[in-house]
């Protein structure tokens, strides 16, 4: 089986943050919701900065979902992230509203239901 | 059955590059992990239940990192990776709830890496596959020492010897609490069943913290 070129990544992981390897910012959760702020306009990024705020313009993605996209894993992209954030380009939003027992009481009742025929 | 349901459900064909965005309904994310050695079938279980088409990272150990351990076991490479799957399914009717599973081959040297990813996390299926269960060993270590509540899967493989389950309990030295389960990985029902007796033990470990 072939491998196929990968189309994304277009910076090595480790050009990707300019050499760093811990961020600024903690985002320990790799669900934290990357969310744009409208308006504020970027100037003067790297490449794999402005590439990840141009996949947050789309839409919320999380950290990992983020990096899934641009091949690049997810501690690089926490870094990126933490960019973005400092520069006040987007916003992280914790993963879950729910305490964790009201959270588990949905999921469960939520895989109860997959299960139901349609 | 198996498969009619899989292709009622959104096709990852449609973009096959493009971000997995939140659909805007989305309140809560959760996070279980699916652990275990190689292959035990934790992709195969994560793709029979995702909705999406199951994504990978790579997670790159450089020397400069401080994961100094990874490096002890190969003393002459200056990196590694580890890969990470992961895959999620919308739950519920109004979509505000989104499980995430994530699968990791929990080994002792990729610890660092293990730990980042199940950080958050509200529970672990540990995979076994009982023809060569010390595969997931590390795994369920690991599970272990983060404190998480988890629960045993055991993946029906072609081959695996029939053991009852007090033989499979003694055998991996579980606590009386911690649930074993016999499943299909390739089967979604099967995995479904497998998540459903992990969450109902993860909310009783956190009912009981939570207290009244």
């Amino acid at each position: 089986m072939s491998r196929r070129r990968d189309p994304v990544r277009i910076t090595p992981a480790y050009l990707a943050t300019g050499g760093r390897t811990s961020a600024r910012r903690a985002l320990p959760d790799v669900l934290t919701r990357l969310v744009r702020v409208d308006g504020r306009a970027a100037a003067s990024l790297s490449p794999p900065q402005h590439h990840l705020l141009t996949a947050v313009d789309g839409g919320d993605l999380t950290l990992a979902d983020a990096a899934g996209h641009l091949r690049l894993p997810v501690s690089a992209v926490r870094i990126l992230a933490g960019d973005l954030l400092d520069l006040g380009l987007i916003q992280a939003v914790e993963p879950a509203e729910l305490p964790d027992v009201e959270l588990l009481e949905n999921v469960l009742d939520g895989l109860r239901k997959l299960k139901k025929p349609a | 059955m198996a498969f009619a349901s899989s292709r009622s459900r959104p096709d990852p064909a449609a973009a096959p590059d493009g971000p997995a965005y939140l659909p805007s309904s989305v309140r809560n994310m959760v996070k279980l992990v699916v652990a275990g050695g190689l292959g035990v079938g934790k992709t195969t279980l994560i793709r029979s239940v995702s909705e999406t088409r199951s994504l990978h990272t790579e997670e790159v150990m450089t020397a400069p990192s401080s994961r100094v351990d990874s490096l002890a076991f190969t003393p002459r490479k200056t990196h590694t990776t580890v890969t990470m799957d992961f895959g999620r399914l919308t739950l519920g009717e109004s979509g505000e709830t989104v499980l995430y599973l994530f699968g990791t081959p929990g080994q002792a040297r990729f610890r660092q890496a293990w730990l980042d990813t199940a950080y958050g996390a509200r529970g672990a299926l540990v995979l076994m596959d009982l023809r060569r269960p010390e595969v997931s060993y590390e795994a369920m270590d690991l599970v272990e020492e983060s404190g998480m509540p988890y629960a045993v899967a055991v993946n029906d493989f072609p081959g695996s010897p029939v053991l009852d389950a007090a033989t499979v309990r003694a055998d991996l030295d579980l606590h009386p609490e911690t649930p074993l389960l016999f499943c299909n990985a390739l089967e979604r029902e099967s995995s479904i069943d497998a998540l459903i007796g992990l969450v109902s033990h993860s909310l009783d470990v956190y009912r009981r913290n939570t207290g009244p």
